[in-house]
């Protein structure tokens, strides 16, 4: 990929408006931190349950499946009912209730996903209540206003109670499999879901084919 | 014996008609069956045989191959998701051991019928379709996944693909005649005439990735007219270390082998990815009760406003030229340097003044300027804006709500705010692979050329630039008393080009004041003079009618050129002369195809039209094919009977991850002949504008929300 890169880099045309654009943000890219020497920061300080409340913001914990680390995302917005939360490194998520229905700034952009209000991660409830599946549609970049649109239906399969720890906090809930399939793809997102409320703490949810899935952990609702 | 000629052309007639409609419906209907790999002609098939299988919508495939004597150079693009068109240079002996020769190809073929659970695909397909050369051909064939991983291929050739194990003609059309066409047109009068054969053939995708295995019965005759006709047998492997690269080795007859690679690449598919970065601001709805006073209107507020705003967005690549802020409405004239789909662009700076501005604002009127040149003016209502804002379908609805004008030539009056002109000096630099597929005599000949060019601006709109050029690679200089003599009776107005690039390791390729301007929202104008272009000196003048809202622009262009110099940087030769041309440019709706009709009088006097077919893709991509039929005789054309070519842009950004505008473009020279010959003028009004249309911004409006 490097190699590709460079290669596309020493034919690109270039001009006064972009050139040194075009090398900063490729050395920025693949060699962090080595386009201006600056000096290394500290590492940041543990997330505790304590710094969390203190802010007041509703925050998610993101992780990109195929990647190591996780950044904090903090509530920026809310619009009848989706919530858009920023990374420090300017990335967004944008939420109904659980449901990651955008992404921004990680590489290939999930535009926008159309849920019913039957949908549990939508609408918590508890997961014996559940419908045995829901549709949806996904949105990504296309020909046209819409962009390309992948309509899928979802299923689900109740696991095993587990309990899991999200900052301090422990949870208590089935491990969920969420089965969707349409339009020629096929995906599983993985959630944990509240004993009680059906509330999804924890997900692995799918963000489009090239981007695959995120991990998201909930560590303060939003409202 | 008449009666029954004209029998034989009513029943040829009647065949033909009947293929050319099932390869329109082919064109109509849907997607197809992916193929996975290349064949000997650059198609999609086994080795040298077609299948039925159809690339990806949008794959540009080159494939190189080479056995004994021969080598094929091939670019394949997958036209429409059924339909896939291939441009070849091949050279090979003219007969068993004879001379090497060149020749030309061009092939298509038409997927009928996709794969289904229980019935094969189905394609028609037509080799050197529009030539006289030796692989000439048209072939039906099936192709079906039998067990995971396998496919079977069968299917019967005319021409040469039927021309080892022929049997009698399946229409009883037993004689095929010789091309009853000039080389370049049409042939059909002999497709699907004279002896037809069976060919088929095997592939298995092994467990070994990227490995696919291949065994055929090939009817094509390798080198035509060398007496052999017995059936080939084939075999051959193919590795594909990843979708965009392939090797492959073959063993033709059990005794020559043959070699291919193959590059390719898909707009829908891009290198990088395309969305890193930061993301846009997220947009609040204002409260209800936020007071909605214009008293904060002020000079001093409004600077600061505007300097913030242009603050915010710089990072974006996006400046603020000009712009007008009142109680209500914000005008902004902005130029976007660095995003490549312009929605985006209008997006985000929709999305910034609905953060940044006082609640009063209610209208952004956010103007394109490429240039110099105010091209598009996108009305956005904020409370639209906010209403919208995290909906699945926000992207349709904005779509809806936002009004596209025609751009006024610039904002006027005392309270404009004077942002951030563009820098008067600017250069460029840019490496091109103009690649002459059709030469004669050397088959295919890339070049790599250095392409430097800088320019001032002197006012908004009016512009001094230059291009120079040295060759790296490639291109034979000549002297100018070598250059061959015209074939026919036309001045030599493009066929000494070769005289042009002698002589000097640094070329003078234009230098040129440019001046573009609107007498009126939706009427462009443009005067441009000077070294026009390589080959010549002059003045071109240019205005285009392109209302917004319309599918349809016109265009009127009237220029004098002279002649320049072999030698000399400003000299003239004893030639000028006059061209004029209309054009009419219609966005198709479909499938982002734009068409382009240009008539008038070209270089040499001749008298005739270029008609343009481009497919443009909402990352950027566009593939571009022309012909141009004049009244040049072929005597007076040569090689090629007329011009034609086809020309890939390929956006920077697909490749890169992050955003850039910039592109290269690949170009399959046509034939540098005299007939036809146009001035090659560097920013064409539609050039200009033509990203900004509402057809274009319509394709990539999803982006606005990006």
């Amino acid at each position: 990929m490097r190699a590709v890169l460079a290669l596309l880099l020493g034919l690109a045309a270039c001009s006064s408006d972009s050139s040194g654009e075009i090398r900063t943000a490729l050395v920025e890219r693949f060699r962090p931190g080595q386009a201006e020497a600056e000096p290394a920061a500290a590492a940041p300080a543990p997330l505790t349950r304590a710094a969390i409340e203190a802010t007041g913001q509703a925050m998610l914990r993101a992780r990109l499946v195929n990647e190591t680390g996780r950044s904090v995302f903090a509530a920026q917005t809310a619009n009848r009912g989706y919530v858009t939360y920023q990374s420090q490194f300017g990335q967004f998520l944008t939420l109904q209730t659980t449901l990651v229905t955008a992404s921004r700034g990680a590489g290939f952009d999930l535009l926008a996903v159309s849920a019913t209000p039957q949908d549990p991660l939508v609408s918590p409830r508890p997961v014996a209540e559940w419908p045995n599946s829901v549709p949806r549609v996904y949105r990504f970049a296309g020909q046209g206003p819409l962009g390309r649109e992948v309509p899928v239906i979802c299923r689900y399969e109740i696991g095993d109670v587990v309990e899991i720890e999200i900052v301090e906090r422990r949870y208590r809930g089935p491990e969920v499999r969420e089965i969707c399939e349409g339009s020629g793809v096929a995906f599983t997102n993985l959630l944990f879901a509240d004993e009680s409320t059906g509330f999804v703490w924890r997900s692995r949810q799918w963000l489009g084919p090239d981007q695959g899935r995120i991990d998201i952990e909930v560590l303060e609702p939003f409202g | 014996m008449r009666l029954l000629e004209n029998g034989f052309r009513k029943r040829r007639g009647k065949i033909v008609r009947r293929v050319l409609a099932v390869a329109a419906y082919a064109v109509a209907v849907g997607t197809g069956a992916d193929a996975q790999t290349y064949n000997l002609f650059g198609g999609p098939g086994l080795i040298e045989t077609p299948t039925a299988e159809a690339f990806p919508d949008g794959e540009l495939g080159a494939t190189f191959a080479f056995f004994d004597r021969t080598s094929r150079a091939n670019v394949t693009f997958q036209v429409l998701p059924r339909v896939s068109a291939t441009v070849r240079v091949s050279t090979q002996p003219e007969v068993a051991m004879g001379p090497r020769i060149s020749d030309e190809g061009y092939d298509v073929q038409f997927q009928l019928l996709k794969e289904g659970r229980f019935t094969p695909a189905l394609a028609l397909g037509f080799r050197d379709l529009l030539g006289d050369g030796p692989f000439g051909g048209e072939y039906l064939v099936a192709t079906k996944t039998v067990l995971p991983g396998v496919k079977l291929s069968a299917g019967i050739g005319w021409g040469n693909l039927g021309a080892a194990g022929g049997f009698g003609n399946v229409f009883g059309l037993n004689v095929r005649p010789g091309p009853t066409a000039l080389g370049g047109e049409l042939q059909e009068d002999t497709y699907f005439q004279g002896e037809n054969a069976f060919f088929g053939g095997i592939s298995w995708d092994t467990p070994v990735r990227g490995v696919t295995l291949k065994a055929e019965i090939s009817s094509a005759e390798e080198i035509p007219g060398d007496g052999n006709d017995d059936i080939g047998v084939n075999f051959g492997l193919t590795f594909a270390p990843s979708d965009r690269f392939s090797v492959a080795a073959y063993l033709l007859d059990g005794e020559t082998f043959a070699g291919t690679f193959s590059l390719s690449g898909n707009p829908f598919k891009p290198i990088g990815p395309p969305d890193l970065g930061t993301g846009p601001v997220p947009v609040l709805k204002r409260a209800d009760d936020a007071p909605r006073s214009t008293a904060w209107v002020s000079p001093e507020n409004v600077d600061k406003v505007l300097t913030g705003l242009g603050t915010v967005l710089e990072p974006d690549g996006i400046v603020i030229e000009a712009a007008r802020l009142t109680g209500t409405t914000a005008e902004l004239e902005i130029r976007n340097t660095r995003i490549q789909r312009e929605p985006k662009a209008i997006g985000r700076v929709a999305r910034i003044l609905a953060v940044g501005l006082p609640p009063s604002v209610e209208t952004f009127r956010i103007t394109l300027v490429e240039n110099g040149l105010a091209i598009t003016t996108a009305v956005i209502q904020r409370s639209d804006l906010e209403a919208q804002v995290d909906k699945p379908l926000a992207g349709l609805e904005n779509w809806q709500t936002t009004r596209l004008l025609n751009a006024r030539a610039g904002l006027t009056g005392e309270d404009v705010w004077q942002g951030t002109r563009p820098p008067r000096f600017f250069w460029f630099f840019n490496p091109t692979l103009p690649i002459n597929f059709l030469d004669a005599d050397d088959g295919i000949d890339p070049d790599l050329q250095l392409r430097l060019g800088a320019g001032y601006r002197l006012a908004r709109g009016l512009t001094v630039s230059g291009e120079i050029s040295r060759f790296l690679v490639g291109f034979d200089q000549i002297e100018d008393d070598e250059v061959p003599p015209p074939t026919g009776s036309l001045p030599p107005v493009r066929s000494n080009l070769d005289a042009f690039l002698s002589g000097r390791d640094v070329e003078l390729e234009r230098l040129t004041a440019d001046f573009v301007f609107k007498p009126r929202p939706d009427l462009y104008g443009r005067i441009t003079a000077g070294v026009l272009e390589r080959l010549y000196h002059g003045v071109s003048t240019e205005v285009l009618w392109a209302p917004i809202n319309s599918p349809l622009s016109f265009g009127a262009e009237v220029n004098y050129a002279a002649l320049r110099d072999f030698d000399s940087l400003f000299g003239t030769q004893d030639f000028d002369t006059v061209t004029a041309f209309g054009s009419v440019y219609w966005d198709t709706g479909y499938k982002g195809f734009e068409l382009q009709l240009d008539v008038g009088e070209y270089l040499a006097g001749d008298f005739g039209g270029t008609l343009s077919l481009t497919r443009r893709f909402n990352n950027g991509w566009r593939a571009r094919a022309f012909v141009t039929r004049t009244e040049a005789s072929f005597a007076d054309f040569g090689e090629g009977s007329f011009d034609k070519g086809f020309e890939v842009t390929i956006p920077l950004g697909w490749a890169l991850p992050f955003e850039s505008k910039s592109e290269a473009r690949l170009d399959f020279l046509p034939n540098e002949n005299d007939g036809g010959a146009r001035l090659k003028i560097a920013g064409r009004l539609n050039e200009r504008i033509r990203d900004l249309d509402r057809a274009s911004l319509r394709d990539q409006w999803h982006a606005v929300w990006q």
